[in-house]
């Protein structure tokens, strides 16, 4: 469910470092969009990277320094691993695939499927004892946390998208509750859905929740990236602010709320590994 | 009908069999095994055969390049490994992989997909879709962790390089490797000890030194895995914690915590010379009664009497066996190994006597130490019955 009007199914994952913290927002589309006054500034309505924005910030504030086509990439690059560790709305295929293994067939008789549950939306029946017959009858292993709106089969990869998301590992399925009951996740992605719940069950467990130790190499050389990134960030934040000092000592305001937008930019640029 | 093709990949005497390491007069071999995962697909126990068939498929393809990118002293060893997809083999046949430590239970339960590439003499394996995709294990003889890791890294790295172009490897900077037991996520690593401990159990501090292990974070348990029985006092001691812990620092603690069971050992077995006198002498001159005249010897029993024979060999009661030849024995008497060796279907009261025969034909060299066969005066236990004399110093049968 989306964190601020509660109504929509959560569709957009935000992660934020600020200032070396980090936050996560599962938003609805409607409220991103109304949310996204400056504060998702590389991202256009179609919630795709802008790379007029990301120019703003980076190109203009060096025109002359070469670096910095190379530092843009450098940050695409690290934003788009960002998306892909990010629980996006899964594909039709997971989706298809998933259901399958639940015993429905979407791809071949998703019109009976439909038909069925139109079936079982006589008008003397209400809805809610309508579907608890159709999860019956269809003997489905889903908990009761499926959107409706999945099984109405109009946007199933959206729908389900939203609150598998929030309940079971996006790639395999896996549910929390199982995981825990069989002591085994289902795939690498599991670690991913089921973040928080596993730090807190580990740094129960184990020593820390925060592996020490050997990492393979192309890990370390996106670790050394993101940190460079990192460093990179912070530098310039502290120098717009310094600026933004001298702005307002100077009494220049039209410059200092410039500054400020800008600094508003750059604090919430995502440098940020995990989601 | 199956042919015992299966040993033909495997030297007769594994390597942690033979001499090596330190303290070996109580441990056998020491053991490291990494845990690592592709993050493509899902964990062996959830992925459909068809993936369990092509991650086999390409680690067998893989192991020329891996062998080639781990160093010259490794890839001799890994040119010469046997490549063993499990439909290949019957159940006995993978049942003696495991009683040759060179698997888990777990492992072998299914066949599809399921697979092992091992050296000839066992010090190194890659278990494929074990719990995990793959995991990476030596086994080497005596107290010798870090040769144990610095093979399997050496293994690792080479792995590492052939399929992490692109961060195939399921990795998380939280979670270090990830796998699919999250209990085992961060390093991937344990490290286990397999030690003997037959005095401790005589003094009946068996449980003290569970506890004491249990104490440090660390789990004392069967040699064949969790929840395995514990045969001829043979235990194996292995890290609890796998996150929040660099690879140096379990390897350090596993080794104190072995060392120091070891120390208890020790300590019990030169008790056996005096106060426990009685209960040692009893139990390895059962122990060698039992081996050289029997004739019908079921695992567990063959088992518990080697380790109590093994134990007069420590206190120096026993000689003529080495070592090397009880380590042989503990594989050699196993239902699998016997079943394999053999090459037909033997029933169970067949194999106790073909084991009673193994045993006995090494026993004939066994010479005892007259602690064992001298007679004290009898006058203290008020034993009126006269004894035969006892006929010399050492006998020898």
């Amino acid at each position: 469910m989306c964190e601020i009007c509660g109504q929509n199914g959560a569709t957009v994952f935000i992660a934020r470092v600020l200032n070396g913290k980090a936050s996560q927002q599962r938003l609805c589309e409607t409220c991103a969009r109304a949310q996204n006054d400056g504060h998702l500034p590389f991202l256009n309505d179609n919630f795709e990277l802008n790379l007029d924005a990301l120019q703003k910030v980076f190109g203009a504030e060096f025109p002359s320094d070469e670096d910095d086509a190379d530092d843009l990439a450098e940050f695409m690059e690290a934003a788009e691993m960002e998306e892909d560790e990010i629980g996006i709305p899964i594909s039709d295929e997971a989706f298809a695939s998933m259901m399958s293994e639940a015993g429905i067939d979407i791809g071949t008789s998703g019109a009976d499927f439909e038909a069925n549950f139109q079936a079982s939306l006589e008008p003397d029946s209400d809805e809610a004892k309508a579907f608890e017959q159709l999860f019956h009858a269809s003997d489905m292993p889903f908990d009761k946390q499926i959107p409706e709106e999945a099984s109405l089969g109009k946007t199933p990869a959206r729908a389900a998208g939203r609150e598998i998301n929030a309940e079971r590992c996006a790639k395999c399925g896996t549910t929390w509750d199982r995981l825990r009951e069989d002591g085994r996740a289902g795939c690498a992605q599991c670690y991913v859905a089921f973040h928080e719940k596993l730090v807190e069950v580990m740094s129960r467990l184990q020593r820390e929740a925060q592996h020490v130790g050997k990492t393979p190499r192309t890990a370390l050389k996106r670790r050394r990236r993101l940190e460079h990134l990192r460093t990179r960030r912070d530098h310039r934040l502290e120098m717009l602010q310094r600026r933004l000092e001298e702005a307002v000592t100077a009494e220049n305001y039209e410059d200092a709320a410039k500054i400020r937008d800008k600094i508003r930019i750059v604090t919430s640029t995502i440098v940020s590994d995990e989601s | 009908m199956q042919a015992p093709h299966l040993l033909s990949h495997f030297d007769r005497t594994a390597r942690w069999m033979r001499r090596g390491g330190h303290e070996n007069d109580v441990v056998l071999a020491s053991r490291v095994r990494l845990a690592r995962n592709f993050r493509r697909w899902e964990f062996p126990h959830r992925a459909p055969t068809g993936d369990l068939l092509l991650v086999r498929h390409k680690v067998f393809t893989a192991l020329p390049h891996i062998a080639l990118d781990s160093g010259v002293a490794l890839e001799k060893t890994l040119t010469g490994a046997g490549l063993l997809p499990f439909e290949e083999f019957t159940a006995w046949e993978r049942q003696s992989l495991v009683d040759r430590h060179l698997t888990s239970r777990e492992h072998i339960r299914e066949e599809a997909g399921r697979g092992l590439i091992a050296t000839p003499d066992s010090s190194l394996a890659l278990l494929i879709n074990e719990e995990d995709h793959l995991r990476l294990q030596s086994l080497l003889p005596g107290l010798q962790l870090d040769a144990a890791y610095s093979l399997v890294d050496k293994l690792d790295d080479a792995i590492e390089k052939h399929f992490d172009g692109r961060g195939a490897l399921a990795y998380s900077e939280t979670f270090g490797y990830l796998t699919a037991c999250p209990t085992n996520a961060g390093t991937g690593m344990r490290a286990s000890v397999m030690l003997h401990l037959p005095a401790l159990e005589i003094a009946g501090r068996i449980e003290r030194a569970r506890k004491l292990a249990k104490d440090k974070g660390f789990a004392l348990r069967g040699t064949f895995g969790e929840g395995s029985k514990i045969w001829g006092n043979l235990h194996q001691i292995s890290n609890q914690t796998t996150l929040g812990v660099d690879e140096a620092e379990i390897l350090l603690e596993v080794e104190n915590a072995a060392r120091e069971i070891v120390e208890m050992e020790r300590q019990a077995r030169r008790a056996c010379n005096k106060r426990l006198l009685d209960e040692a002498r009893d139990s390895v001159g059962r122990a060698y009664g039992v081996l050289r005249y029997a004739r019908r010897l079921g695992t567990r029993e063959a088992t518990d009497q080697l380790s109590m024979l093994r134990l007069g060999l420590e206190l120096g009661w026993v000689k003529g066996l080495s070592r090397q030849r009880f380590n042989e024995l503990l594989v050699w008497i196993r239902a699998a190994y016997l079943q394999v060796l053999h090459g037909r279907l033997l029933q169970s009261d067949e194999r106790d006597i073909l084991r009673a025969n193994l045993l006995r034909s090494h026993m004939v060299r066994v010479r005892l130490d007259p602690i064992l066969i001298r007679e004290e005066s009898f006058d203290e236990t008020g034993s009126d019955e006269p004894h035969l004399a006892n006929p010399g110093d050492a006998v020898s049968l």
